[in-house]
């Protein structure tokens, strides 16, 4: 009788382990299915490889803009999400016009004490 | 009736329990604010997340940590931080070991008795900061600020340049970085090539191909978490991918989690380069359009009195051919050849160079990092996805404009005490260990005071002893020291920092390419009466007066970071409340673009910002010009050049040694490591060897070949020992390393009084501190520590 009880009990508690860990999987908010709808890999909007957990800015974008059917670029998700770069792009596309000749190697006088300050002026950390 | 036992009544009672909770928590972590736990709910417990940046490593993570109560209980990673992005690496866990340390320094003392002694006195910060004003004001006033210098390990943001500010209105150059153990050589050559006074940026996520020569991506490199991330994503996170290959001469665990491991000879890197760059020209696989258009000196070429110079082209073919760089590094010619061809045919590629100490600290890391460096010039990789990129950094707000006065003119007109800028180290901005020597000659002057900020070089230079005697020989020692270090342990006063958990600062973003600062902000109020270094020195600035006073006048450090960072257009409570800024975007320039030239050439002073990647450095050939007859013309054209010079260990002075000493060591920095606080971090010290699975000790790797010739086991009880010193080790058996080198993981062998897990055991000394092995020395023209490989022998203890 005992041992009936103790079965019965176990399988209760196994049952509710199964509800607890299917519960939030039927309520996960990343989906295979927003991969197929947009034709974008995981790593486009979450923050890990295999989707899931974290989204980076294209993703919060995405959601932000109600999920539709294409995931905004990098620029447009700056947009949406209210980050404003002040970049001139065209400064990064190439000119038409070669560079300049390199001017032939000369003898330039070297200053030690300036050249110390310039390595100094590093801005990093 | 059969009973229930008390198994199946934990088994049933465990179960139904851990069900009941795990259903509960799944529910409410659907309904309830992610900042309040439902324990703190219903406890009714004040709990907050706040968000900051790390500081045990130079990676600067951003971190959240949980508040409960006034106390820190939890670190994990910030996921809006755009390095980690919600990862925590075990460094970073164990950040409350730090705050929480038994074994801090509580507040000011000095030391009554002989330095070294131990007979500390506990005083007021008014007595102690007045002490060293009155120091710094009797200095000043006897015109000798320039004897005044400061040692500093990693300072993050703008700490970097108020430490230089401070130092200079007070009228001293001897501002000396640790930098000269570690970074240099990557910064100088992307300095004497691309033309930019900063370290390299390697696109990892959009990289096909991606060889590291040296260095340790995954557990010691300047940016750890962003390197897991990235390569990560190159490899599992994409459609295509991509293929890592890291040379060393240790299996290290970013070896292990490469596509392949190339054994290489210690020292040897820039050969394995520069024959990489032979097959590649000889194949015809660089990017011919790049190389012609974008680079200088890739042909032979005449100067402006028509003098013909040998270009990188000839230089290669004629000096690397396939066999010779076979015999020095060790790795086969069909490797090497292969290699090379994999590198230029799966673009974007990208050469790494590593950016951590010992790592290129052969005494040919100019060169060497050239060599690599060159690699990504000849295929193509500057400034492209995938490639090489250009850390751009906020613009901050100005100083404000003070004039120096006459005895800060003077001071600052003095050379520097370690010799960096002389024409012997014309590329050197500081040489740490060229310190002791130097106060022990009274070179180029005696020095009266000396401050210690966030390093302990006692402990990371080699000849430790001569260290100790400079200290001794210098008048006036304060030290900043959380912990009582070995170099804090002869000082006279030490002014106690707070740890990183208990001030405000900032971080630069670095490794991005984008521009972003992480913030630091107290997470705890400062548990004992220390203080942040920055407060420090802005109360000593106001104590000395003067210039500097008005040059630093700031109430406290946050306000000094505040105003500094009010020029970057953001939100400061956004800022807060995230934990950092950044742009998020990195634009890469095309080459001939109006952006072009500040990516290539930007910071050249002695040659012509032209937008083109120098395989010739003129840079070098200004810095280095002599007047020549045509029998030197080529020996200096070679110094403008990438080449190899053998390490003194490979060559007549090795060889000498050979037979006394067989082995060469190397070292490697690993992930349980971490700088100034490993001696005092439990955790870490349980899990120090993740690999080797030894704690609280330290082991030597030796190859299984050699330790059949020697005799030895795994286990055994090993000295090392060098020309300099021995020390002892527990031996393994590693096929991953190079058969004549052995590997000492460094980070351990503190000699402190510090006990905490330790046992009752007081100045024990734990595992052994590979630096007792080594001879200091400096290399020529960059002043970078020269500590790789020393030859050293082994035997049974």
């Amino acid at each position: 009788m005992k041992k009936t009880i103790c079965t019965l009990l176990t399988l209760i508690a196994g049952l509710a382990i199964l509800l607890a860990v299917l519960h939030p999987v039927t309520t996960a908010s990343a989906l295979p299915e927003y991969s197929a709808q947009t034709g974008e890999p995981c790593a486009t909007c979450h923050i890990s490889p295999s989707g899931g957990g974290s989204r980076g800015p294209r993703g919060q974008a995405w959601v932000a803009s109600s999920k539709p059917g294409t995931v905004p670029d990098l620029i447009q998700s700056l947009d949406i999400l209210g980050v404003h770069l002040d970049v001139d792009e065209s400064q990064f596309k190439a000119s038409p016009d070669p560079l300049p000749e390199a001017p032939p190697l000369s003898v330039e006088p070297v200053e030690l004490e300036a050249l110390q300050r310039w390595l100094q002026e590093y801005p990093g950390n | 009736m059969s009973k229930i036992s008390r198994r199946d009544f934990i088994k049933v009672g465990g179960t139904a329990a851990a069900a009941g909770a795990a259903f509960l928590a799944a529910r409410q972590a659907d309904t309830l604010p992610q900042a309040v736990s439902p324990a703190s709910a219903s406890a009714g417990m004040e709990e907050k997340l706040v968000k900051t940046t790390c500081a045990l490593c130079p990676s600067g993570c951003g971190l959240e940590v949980r508040v409960v109560n006034g106390k820190a209980v939890k670190v994990e990673g910030n996921a809006l931080h755009p390095l980690n992005q919600g990862a925590c690496c075990l460094r970073g866990q164990t950040a409350l070991e730090v705050l929480y340390s038994p074994e801090r320094i509580q507040r000011p003392r000095i030391q009554t008795g002989p330095r070294g002694g131990g007979d500390w006195k506990e005083i007021s910060w008014d007595e102690a900061l007045e002490i060293v004003a009155k120091k710094l004001r009797e200095l000043r006033q006897i015109g000798q600020p320039h004897t005044v210098a400061l040692m500093h390990g990693e300072l993050r943001g703008q700490m970097r340049s108020t430490v230089n500010r401070f130092m200079a209105y007070y009228g001293s150059p001897n501002v000396i970085s640790r930098d000269s153990l570690g970074e240099g050589p990557a910064r100088l050559a992307m300095l004497v090539t691309q033309g930019i006074n900063g370290l390299p940026v390697y696109d990892l996520n959009n990289a096909s191909y991606v060889f590291a020569f040296g260095g340790n991506l995954l557990e010691s490199s300047r940016s750890v978490m962003g390197n897991l991330g990235t390569l990560a994503f190159m490899r599992r996170g994409r459609p295509q991918r991509g293929k890592l290959v890291v040379a060393h001469p240790r299996l290290s665990l970013t070896g292990i989690k490469a596509d392949e491991w190339i054994p290489i000879r210690p020292g040897t890197y820039g050969a394995l380069a520069l024959g990489m760059a032979n097959v590649i020209i000889n194949s015809q696989l660089y990017d011919q359009e790049f190389v012609e258009k974008f680079c200088f000196g890739f042909e032979d070429f005449e100067d402006e009195d028509g003098r013909t110079h040998m270009g990188f082209k000839n230089m290669v073919l004629q000096h690397y051919t396939l066999e010779r760089v076979s015999r020095i590094t060790g790795v086969a010619t069909e490797d090497i050849a292969r290699l090379a061809g994999e590198f230029a045919t799966n673009r974007p590629a990208v050469a790494v160079l590593p950016e951590e100490p010992g790592e290129m600290s052969y005494g040919n890391s100019l060169y060497s990092a050239m060599a690599v460096h060159a690699l990504n010039a000849l295929v193509g990789s500057i400034d492209v996805k995938g490639g090489v990129l250009v850390q751009r950094f906020p613009t901050v707000a100005d100083w404000p404009a003070v004039d120096f006065d006459a005895a800060a003119q003077a001071g600052l007109s003095q050379p520097r005490l370690d010799g960096a800028g002389t024409r012997e180290l014309p590329l050197a901005t500081s040489v740490y260990q060229n310190v002791a020597s130097r106060i022990l000659q009274d070179k180029p002057y005696p020095i009266n005071a000396l401050f210690i900020l966030n390093a302990n070089p006692v402990y990371e230079i080699p000849d430790s002893g001569r260290f100790v005697q400079a200290l001794m020989k210098v008048p006036f020692v304060v030290s900043f020291a959380s912990t009582l270090d070995e170099t804090a342990a002869h000082a006279d006063l030490i002014l106690p920092a707070s740890t990183f958990l208990e001030v405000w600062g900032d971080d630069y973003l670095s490794g991005t390419g984008y521009a972003g600062v992480s913030l630091r902000q107290p997470v705890v109020e400062p548990l004992y009466d220390t203080r942040d270094p920055g407060d420090v020195l802005l109360q000593l600035a106001r104590l000395v007066g003067g210039p500097l006073s008005a040059a630093l006048p700031f109430d406290t450090y946050a306000e000094l970071v505040r105003y500094r960072l009010s020029a970057i257009d953001m939100d400061w409570n956004k800022f807060v409340e995230n934990g950092c800024w950044s742009e998020m975007v990195y634009f890469n320039a095309e080459p001939a673009s109006p952006a072009w030239g500040q990516v290539v050439g930007r910071d050249r002073l002695h040659a012509p910002k032209d937008g083109r990647f120098d395989l010739f450095s003129r840079e070098l050939f200004n810095i280095l010009h002599r007047p020549t007859g045509p029998a030197e013309q080529q020996l200096a054209d070679l110094a403008c050049l990438p080449h190899f010079e053998l390490p003194a260990a490979l060559g007549q002075t090795g060889d000498e040694l050979a037979g006394e000493y067989p082995f060469l060591l190397v070292t490697q920095a690993i992930i349980t490591s971490s700088p100034n606080w490993q001696g005092i971090i439990p955790t870490l010290q349980e899990c120090y060897g993740l690999q080797s699975r030894a704690s609280w000790t330290s082991w030597v790797e030796i190859n299984p070949q050699a330790g059949k010739r020697l005799g030895l086991q795994n286990g055994d009880l090993v000295w090392v020992e060098s020309e300099t010193g021995r020390v002892q080790a527990t031996v393994r058996l590693y096929p991953g390393i190079w058969p004549n080198a052995i590997y000492l993981p460094p980070g351990q062998g503190h000699r402190t009084l510090i006990s905490w897990g330790r046992g009752s055991a007081a100045n024990q000394v734990i595992g052994a501190n590979p630096q007792q092995l080594i001879t200091s020395a400096t290399e020529p023209l960059t002043g970078a520590a020269v500590t790789n490989p020393t030859r050293v022998r082994i035997y049974k203890a």
